[in-house]
C-alpha cells in the first residue's frame, strides 16, 4: 500500500504543479496585458474543480495498476484516498500561502486584487490582508471543500464503474436532471426551512467546515462500498 | 506450498464461465492450462489473481485465501492481455515502480531482457502493438521473481524467433527459481515438452488434470485399412477417426494392446491427443 | 535432437544420450550437459530431463560430480554395446521379420537381403 500512496502522491503533485502554473500564468497575463485584475475565488472555485477531477481520474487508475502490482482493492482504495487527501492539504496550504502573499505585495494596489470565497463569507476582521488565524481557517476550509469535491469525483467514478451500459445512461441523466431541475425545484420548496440553516453555514466557518466533512465521509463511504467488489478490468479502447 | 482451487464456480448473468471446478497447482511444477477459447482459462486465473470474485468456492494461496489479500496477491504476478498500467506510463516507469511495489524484482534484468526483445524502454505502454504489449508484460513477469506465474496466453502475437526466446527464458526462471508456473496457451505443439503437468478444460469443468506424460501414453492413433481397423476399434474408447481412400486412422484412448498386422501403432503428441479429446467430447 | 510422439520424452532423451555415448561424441570421463541446459535447449520440462538423465546414472553409464555436472563414466561404452547387442533382437530382428512377412518375402530371400548388406559394407 505505501508504494501505491507514493505512487498516487506523485503523480498528483506533477498535475497540481501543471494546474499552478497554468492558473499563475493567467494571472500574470492578465495583470501584465490588462493593468487590472481581479482573482476572485482562485481557491474555491479552481481548486474545487481540481479536486473534483482528481477524484475522477484517479481511483480507477490505482485500483488497476494496485492488483497488476499485487494489492488488494482496499489497500488500493486507502491508498488512493490518503494520496489524494495528501495533495489536497497541500494545496489548500500553498494556495492559502500564496493568496497571502499575493494579498500583502498588492495592498492598496488596483492593478491586482486577489479574494477568496473564505474571505467574503467569513473574514470578521474587514481588512483585505486577513489575520494569520483567518488564512488557517481560510486553509482548512479549502481542504475539505477540496475533500469533499474529491470524494464526490471518487463516488462517481466508481458508480460508473459498477454499472453497465444502460445503468451509465440512467445514472448519468439522473445526476444531470437531478442536479438542474430535481435540485433547485428541491430547494424551493423546502426554502422555508433551510433559511436558517443556510444563514449558519455561510456565517458560520466551522459549520461549513463540518457540512463539507459530513458529506466527504458519506461519498467516501459510497466509493468503498462500490469499489470494493468491483470487477478490475483494463480502460475500454 | 501451492495454489488450490476449490469447488470454483463463476457466473456472468446468464453464463456459467466455470461450474465447481478444483485443482491445485503444487509448488514448483510448470502448468499447462489448456482449453478451447470460452473454456474458462482467463477466468480462472483472473479470479486466482482477484480481479474478479467467485460465484463460489474458495480460493487459495499458501493456505490463505487469495481473495482481497495482499500477501498471497504479492506471491503473485499475473501477465494477460489486459493492460492495467496507466495511460501514460512508459515502458521504463514500469519497470522502476514494479521494483517497488515486488520485493523480488530484478530492475536490471528487466532492462536487459527489454533489450534482448528489441522492446524500447521509452514507449507508452498503451500505445505497443500487441507483440509488444505481451513482450513488456512478460519481461515484468520473468523480472519479477514471484513464487507463482501466471500467464495467459503468453505467446500471443509474437513472432516465431521471440516465442522461443521466450520459452527458453521461461525454463530458465524456473531452473533458477523453481517457482509455479501456470500458463495458458492456444500453441499447444510448442509448449507440449515444457509443461509437466495439463489441466484441460472445457465449458467451465476440468475434462482431465494429470502428467503430461500419462495423458499420451494412454492414447495412441491406429491406422490401416479401413475394415481391419473398424474391427480393432470395436468396443475402444474412440477419440476421433479420419478416413482416405480404403485407409483409416483414427486415435483412441487406452492401452494398444493385441495389434492385428496389418495395423499401424504410432504416439499422439499432446496437441493431437487434445484435438481428439475434444471432438469426441463435440460427439457426446 | 530432435523429439517425437513414439516414445515418451524421457526415454527419447535417454536413447538419444546414449548414441551420443557410443557414438563417441560423449566421450568417457566427459561432462554432459546439465539437466537445465537440456531443458532450456531442447524445450522439454527439467523434470521430464532428469528422469531421462536418472536412467542413464542407475545404468551406472553417467555419474554426478558435485557441484560440476553430470560426467559420462569410464566403460560406459562398452556397457552400452554389451546392452545393445542383447537388445538387437528385439529392436531390429523382430520388426525386419514383421516387415519382410507384410511384404511377402521368404526366409531365404531375407537371409540373402542381409549377406548383401553386408557385403555393401566393405567399401
Amino acid at each position: 500500500m505505501k508504494t501505491l500512496f507514493r505512487y498516487r502522491l506523485l503523480d498528483n503533485l506533477k498535475a497540481l504543479a501543471i494546474v499552478a502554473g497554468a492558473l499563475a500564468a493567467i494571472c500574470a497575463f492578465f495583470s501584465i496585458t490588462f493593468g487590472e485584475t481581479e482573482v476572485n475565488g482562485a481557491n474555491s472555485l479552481t481548486g474545487a474543480i481540481w479536486a473534483l477531477v482528481i477524484g475522477i481520474v484517479t481511483t480507477r487508475i490505482d485500483l488497476r495498476l494496485g492488483n497488476q502490482m499485487g494489492t488488494s482493492r482496499r489497500s488500493a482504495f486507502l491508498a488512493n484516498l490518503l494520496g489524494n487527501l495528501a495533495v489536497f492539504a497541500i494545496a489548500s496550504v500553498g494556495l492559502t500561502v500564496l493568496t497571502a502573499l499575493l494579498q500583502i505585495m498588492s495592498d492598496g494596489s488596483q492593478r491586482f486584487v486577489v479574494t477568496d470565497l473564505y474571505q467574503i463569507l467569513y473574514s470578521t476582521s474587514g481588512n483585505y490582508v486577513m489575520t494569520p488565524g483567518e488564512y488557517g481557517m481560510m486553509a482548512l476550509l479549502s481542504f475539505v471543500l477540496f475533500a469533499a469535491m474529491g470524494s464526490f469525483g471518487m463516488l462517481c467514478t466508481t458508480a460508473f464503474w459498477r454499472v453497465n451500459k444502460v445503468g451509465a445512461w440512467i445514472l448519468g441523466l439522473s445526476l444531470g436532471l437531478g442536479l438542474s431541475v430535481g435540485f433547485p425545484n428541491l430547494m424551493y420548496r423546502l426554502s422555508p426551512y433551510l433559511i436558517r440553516p443556510l444563514r449558519i453555514l455561510t456565517t458560520n466557518v466551522w459549520a461549513m467546515i463540518l457540512f463539507l466533512l459530513i458529506w466527504a465521509v458519506v461519498f467516501l463511504l459510497g466509493t468503498w462500498l462500490l469499489a470494493r467488489r468491483a470487477v478490475i478490468k483494463p480502460a475500454a479502447k | 506450498m501451492s495454489i488450490e482451487i476449490k469447488n470454483v464456480s463463476k457466473r456472468f448473468g446468464e453464463t456459467e464461465a466455470l461450474k465447481d471446478v478444483s485443482m491445485t497447482f503444487e509448488s514448483g511444477k510448470i502448468y499447462g492450462l489448456l482449453g478451447n477459447n470460452g473454456a474458462g482459462k482467463s477466468t480462472l486465473m483472473n479470479l486466482i489473481s482477484g480481479r474478479m470474485f467467485p460465484t463460489a468456492g474458495e480460493l487459495l494461496v499458501d493456505g490463505e485465501r487469495a481473495t482481497e489479500n495482499d500477501r498471497a496477491l504479492g506471491r503473485l504476478f499475473l501477465m494477460s492481455e489486459a493492460n492495467l498500467f496507466p495511460e501514460d506510463m512508459r515502458v521504463k516507469t514500469a519497470f522502476d515502480w514494479a521494483a517497488r511495489f515486488y520485493p523480488g524484482f530484478d530492475g536490471a534484468e528487466a532492462v536487459e531482457l527489454a533489450e534482448r526483445f528489441d522492446l524500447n524502454q521509452k514507449s507508452k505502454i498503451n500505445k505497443l502493438s500487441t507483440g509488444y504489449g505481451s513482450i513488456f508484460k512478460l519481461v515484468l513477469a520473468l523480472a519479477a521473481n514471484t513464487p507463482y506465474l501466471l500467464l495467459d496466453e503468453p505467446v500471443l502475437g509474437l513472432d516465431a524467433q521471440h516465442r522461443e526466446m521466450f520459452y527458453k527464458l521461461l525454463l530458465e526462471k524456473y531452473a533458477a527459481n523453481n517457482c509455479t508456473v501456470v500458463f495458458s496457451t492456444h500453441l499447444i505443439y510448442e509448449a507440449a515438452y515444457m509443461v509437466e503437468r495439463a489441466v484441460i478444460l472445457r465449458k467451465g469443468r476440468v475434462l482431465k488434470d494429470a502428467p503430461v506424460e500419462e495423458l499420451t501414453a494412454g492414447a495412441f492413433t491406429v491406422s490401416g485399412p479401413a475394415e481391419i481397423v473398424d474391427a480393432y476399434l470395436a468396443g475402444r474408447p474412440v477419440l476421433n477417426e479420419t478416413a482416405i481412400g480404403g485407409l483409416k486412422t483414427a486415435a483412441v484412448e487406452g492401452e494398444a494392446g493385441n495389434v492385428p498386422e496389418s495395423l499401424e501403432i504410432t504416439g499422439l503428441n499432446l496437441q493431437d491427443y487434445f484435438i481428439a479429446l475434444m471432438e469426441k467430447e463435440d460427439r457426446v | 535432437m530432435e523429439f517425437n510422439e513414439g516414445k515418451p520424452i524421457f526415454l527419447q532423451l535417454a536413447q538419444q544420450l546414449e548414441e551420443g555415448i557410443l557414438s563417441g561424441a560423449y566421450p568417457e570421463e566427459g561432462q554432459v550437459p546439465s539437466i537445465t541446459e537440456y531443458s532450456v535447449t531442447y524445450k522439454i520440462n527439467p523434470a521430464t530431463a532428469l528422469k531421462g538423465i536418472s536412467l542413464l546414472v542407475d545404468a551406472g553409464l553417467l555419474y554426478k560430480k558435485r557441484g560440476v555436472g553430470m560426467f559420462v563414466a569410464s566403460g560406459a561404452r562398452e556397457k552400452l554395446r554389451g546392452q545393445r547387442r542383447e537388445r538387437f533382437f528385439e529392436d531390429f530382428v523382430q520388426s525386419m521379420v514383421h516387415e519382410a512377412r507384410q511384404l511377402g518375402l521368404t526366409e531365404t530371400e531375407l537371409v540373402r537381403m542381409v549377406e548383401r548388406g553386408f557385403d555393401g559394407d566393405v567399401d
